[in-house]
């Protein structure tokens, strides 16, 4: 299991060091370090396998692109993943191509919320944060959920829980404290 | 110094975190994590308890050949010939020399639409002209139609061997007016035309008279303008003809004081 609270995880420093190269094996880490997660948190926007699949791809394009520009300073390479493949993800779903796809299939598959829960497949590297995950309390599993990974804003992901945006702050700090204090005991 | 305690406890990072700040605030925390270890610190820990949270929530398993699909979109980003080839819409911006700008399609083709309305508008007017002149000459085929049947049928009266010209002559009350009378015996139609005779009120009019068997039979009311009017069809053999002045719309007896004109057959 990935040790969180050390400051640099070897494989994560391994893959900066390939992607300031502009080594192409820096992809095919990043794919098998993260690619099942991010494709996650894409079908967690997107809804739709395929979608989710077409969205990953153009990010991992962005990410072999801007490589140059990520700095381990600035942040954890999982975060600069994660912003560009929100932000991939968001684009695609606010693009027509997109709300037409949506129309057609008009069943209205909306992602619940609450409900983010995966197809999981076993991993045994995760079983121990997948744990923690089921221990936080539903309500500030779900602010964490849709702030971070929904591409609602704040203000929309309140209206959308129906409580105000001061509450939802507040669960999304005690959340992240207590995510915090697991995963570096 | 500012609290760096506070400025944690804000909840700004975790707003910078979740993507959703302005990029001038989003600045800020980035120059502030820059400059306060504690707060750089205080951001990794929060950036691992999300990425804890991401991998223990989301999963998707991935179609066979994404990885390679994705290996091969990289070495398409890479390759400066494939971009151009495989991204028109990089071709018609950047592709060659000079940019294509397609505002000079829209002007031009605002341009060609613009004179296309003015030439179908011009073609209208024109149309509508031609219609106008068309219904004009109709109007005046009808005029002269009806002009040319009422000539004919003039000429028909005076041509005619069994037509009589009477004259009537101007009684006390217009000395100078005078009057002829074209009257066909056989097809009883008349003729009729006056000159020299007073302007009459506007509630007066002249009517004809046909004198058949002594009695007077309205004969139709007239103009004195000259022109040559037909009378209204009577029967029977006229011996005389007469005109008065009439309330307007005609009487059905002559006013006897009021004659004008006068003439024996």
């Amino acid at each position: 299991m990935t040790d969180m609270a050390s400051p640099i995880p070897h494989t994560e420093q391994q893959i900066i060091n390939l992607l300031a190269a502009k080594d192409q094996e820096a992809i095919k880490m990043i794919y098998e370090q993260y690619g099942r997660t991010l494709l996650g948190v894409m079908m967690r926007i997107l809804g739709e396998q395929s979608m989710a699949e077409d969205a990953l791809q153009e990010a991992f394009v962005k990410v072999w692109k801007y490589a140059v520009r990520y700095d381990r300073k600035k942040g954890r390479l999982f975060t600069w993943l994660l912003n560009i493949c929100r932000n991939t993800a968001i684009d695609k779903k606010r693009s027509a191509g997109f709300k037409m796809r949506q129309a057609i299939r008009s069943e209205g598959s909306v992602v619940n919320i609450t409900d983010s829960q995966q197809t999981y497949t076993f991993n045994p590297d995760q079983i121990g944060i997948r744990d923690w995950v089921k221990k936080l309390n539903p309500e500030h599993k779900a602010a964490i959920d849709i702030v971070y990974f929904s591409g609602y804003s704040h203000r929309e992901a309140a209206e959308h829980l129906g409580i105000p945006l001061g509450t939802l702050k507040t669960r999304i700090r005690t959340a992240l404290k207590q995510l915090r204090q697991w995963t570096q005991a | 110094m500012m609290d760096i305690q506070a400025y944690i406890s804000s909840g700004i990072l975790e707003l910078y975190l979740s993507g959703q700040l302005e990029s001038t605030e989003a600045q800020e925390v980035a120059r502030m994590a820059e400059t306060y270890p504690e707060i750089r610190t205080e951001l990794d820990a929060l950036e691992a308890a999300i990425e804890a949270f991401a991998k223990g929530s989301y999963e998707a398993t991935p179609s066979d050949g994404l990885l390679a699909n994705i290996v091969g979109a990289i070495a398409e980003a890479d390759d400066p010939q494939v971009q151009a080839a495989s991204s028109p819409s990089l071709t018609l911006r950047e592709g060659s020399g000079k940019p294509f700008n397609w505002r000079w399609i829209a002007v031009a083709a605002a341009i060609a639409l613009l004179m296309s309305l003015a030439f179908n508008f011009q073609q209208y007017r024109q149309l509508q002209q031609v219609n106008e002149q068309l219904s004009q000459l109709n109007q005046q085929q009808t005029q002269l139609a009806s002009q040319f049947e009422r000539a004919s049928d003039i000429l028909e009266v005076l041509a005619s061997t069994n037509s009589q010209i009477i004259e009537l002559k101007g009684l006390d009350l217009a000395p100078a007016s005078q009057a002829r009378v074209y009257w066909n015996r056989e097809s009883q139609k008349a003729y009729c035309s006056m000159q020299g005779l007073p302007q009459l009120r506007a509630e007066q009019q002249y009517q004809l008279w046909a004198i058949i068997d002594g009695n007077p039979v309205d004969a139709g009311l007239l103009l004195a303008d000259g022109s040559l009017e037909l009378a209204k069809s009577f029967s029977g053999t006229a011996s005389a003809f007469a005109v008065t002045i009439e309330p307007k719309g005609g009487s059905s007896l002559p006013t006897l004081d009021q004659m004008v004109l006068y003439g024996e057959a």
